[in-house]
């Protein structure tokens, strides 16, 4: 499986050395959309938090997604 | 749902508590800049008699140009952690926490404190103008448990911001102390967990933003609970019906169980996308997806899915819908099978690695959540648009200040275990939050 994040980081690397000219790039005075508030990653950190911290004290998987959980003795 | 009203009051006497002690350490930073402070209230239950109240306040301020202080506190007010009914039955116990102090009782049975602290600063030069390093520290204290990290990140804006590259890392160096059972007494006992993430943001068109992130995370150390007891099974194949009682029901008793056994390492991968797209009706859908694997062998699959839509002027309704599906570790089991020409006192022929810990088991969960959030400021704290503004001189000193908005939600999680055929079968857990967001 290590194959798996090494491709990602790869393509990840791929794609910001060539300045994303494989991609469309969107300028400033595009991001009208991109900017409104329901666009946003991460709207509710707090709240990220604590159910990350439930998910690691009730599910045997965790990161990836949202906040750090822990603090806890949870496997 | 077992909401016991001395335990809500202390609950709130300590969020209290938080309030008085971080304004006092936040004012000392007061610089130039607005201040931010985010005040939350959770309420977690579910049906096997956990509940948990959770106040949580964060400070954000300002101290230079594109670079801030957070000072953020967490209190869990813990009632009826232990399981109070065991795997097979509605009388005995099989897993033991240090927060039931042996039983149960009025009030929280446990409180964990969790402060941190975390400094911004905005980077500017060579690397880019866009970017960020964060880091800071964290220490979590219960009864039995200590945690403590630190952490560090880097953010970084290229290719007209359009790209951003994150990467982070948190340290952590923990240690239980087992504050009753067979452990208790017997020292403290160390683990490791260390975490690391690589993530990629990239704007897609106008209309669309994606994330790639990696998320690995070695553990090494004592990685098994000390209180949770494993049965033995007299023969291979026995109903658990006639597993034995402990002997004389005393938890130095190991002849008729055993604690579960864990390996000293876990290397744990995650890997996940997730991609907000705006729709016609000027709403975002968020979906993400995690593929998880670990060389216990534990893997699963996330899908976590967000509708935010937008109400009126500045209003947000979320409605959520999250689905996980995991296979359980190589080494779970229901039971510890004895061979016929063994005995449950000596017992031979047990496998090196054994748990029953429902979470490393198989399992299924759907999640759904509804959350309602009023904004009510304009760009400018000193122009709002609608109410909840004071001007302030009272013992906060904090001279003006606005609502910036308040959210209300729920979230309802079933979890079902089609490896298991007994009590475990059927989590129920209800979360409730309520969230202001202040400027000062």
């Amino acid at each position: 499986m290590r194959i798996i994040p090494t491709t990602l980081v790869l393509a990840g690397v791929l794609v910001g050395a060539t300045g994303c000219d494989l991609l469309t790039r969107v300028m400033p005075y595009e991001r009208e959309i991109l900017a409104q508030p329901q666009m946003q990653f991460g709207q509710s950190p707090q709240r990220g938090a604590f159910e990350n911290h439930t998910f690691e004290s009730r599910e045997g998987a965790a990161g990836g997604i949202g906040e750090e959980g822990g603090g806890c003795g949870c496997n | 749902m077992q909401l016991i009203p001395m335990t809500f009051a202390r609950s709130w006497m300590l969020a209290g508590v938080a309030v008085l002690a971080m304004s006092g350490v936040a004012q000392a930073a007061v610089a130039e800049g607005e201040r931010f402070e985010e005040a939350s209230f959770f309420i977690y239950s579910d049906n096997h008699g956990n509940d948990i109240y959770t106040p949580k306040i964060s400070i954000t301020q300002p101290y230079a140009e594109s670079s801030s202080l957070n000072l953020g506190l967490t209190i869990d007010a813990i009632t009826a952690a232990s399981r109070h009914v065991d795997r097979f039955a509605n009388t005995r116990i099989d897993t033991l926490s240090g927060a039931s102090g042996g039983g149960e009782q009025e009030g929280p049975d446990e409180v964990r404190y969790n402060p941190t602290i975390q400094l911004t600063h905005g980077l500017q030069g060579p690397i880019g103008d866009g970017g960020d390093i964060t880091y800071g520290v964290s220490y979590s204290k219960e009864l039995d448990y200590v945690a403590r990290t630190v952490n560090a990140g880097l953010t970084w804006d290229f290719n007209l911001h359009n790209t951003t590259l994150g990467v982070s890392a948190v340290i952590g160096r923990d240690y239980w102390t087992p504050s009753i059972g067979y452990y208790k007494g017997k020292g403290n006992r160390a683990r490791n967990n260390d975490s690391y993430t690589v993530d990629l943001t990239q704007v897609i068109d106008d209309e669309t933003i994606a994330q790639l992130v990696w998320n690995h995370r070695n553990m090494n150390g004592y990685l098994a609970d000390p209180y949770y007891l494993i049965y033995l099974f007299p023969t291979a194949g026995s109903a658990v019906n006639n597993i034995y009682q402990p002997l004389n029901n005393t938890w130095s008793d190991t002849q008729q169980w055993r604690f579960e056994q864990m390996p000293g390492t876990r290397s744990r991968d995650a890997y996940a996308i997730q991609v907000a797209r705006h729709l016609p009706w000027d709403a975002a859908l968020h979906v993400a997806y995690r593929y998880y694997t670990d060389d216990w062998g534990l893997t699963s699959h996330t899908v976590d899915s967000h509708l935010y839509q937008p109400v009126g002027e500045s209003d947000m309704m979320e409605f959520r819908l999250r689905y996980m599906t995991q296979k359980a570790v190589d080494f779970w089991v229901q039971g510890l099978s004895v061979p016929a020409n063994s005995t449950t006192v000596t017992p031979t022929g047990l496998p090196q690695y054994y748990t029953g810990d429902d979470k490393l088991g198989a399992l299924t969960a759907i999640r759904f959540g509804l959350h309602y959030t009023w904004g009510f400021t304009a760009e400018t704290p000193s122009e709002p648009d609608r109410g909840f503004v004071w001007e302030d001189t009272s013992w906060f000193d904090w001279s003006t200040g606005v609502v910036d908005s308040i959210s209300v939600g729920y979230e309802y999680q079933q979890q079902t275990d089609p490896q298991k055929n007994d009590i475990y079968s059927g989590y129920q857990m209800h979360q409730l939050n309520i969230t202001g967001v202040f400027k000062f």
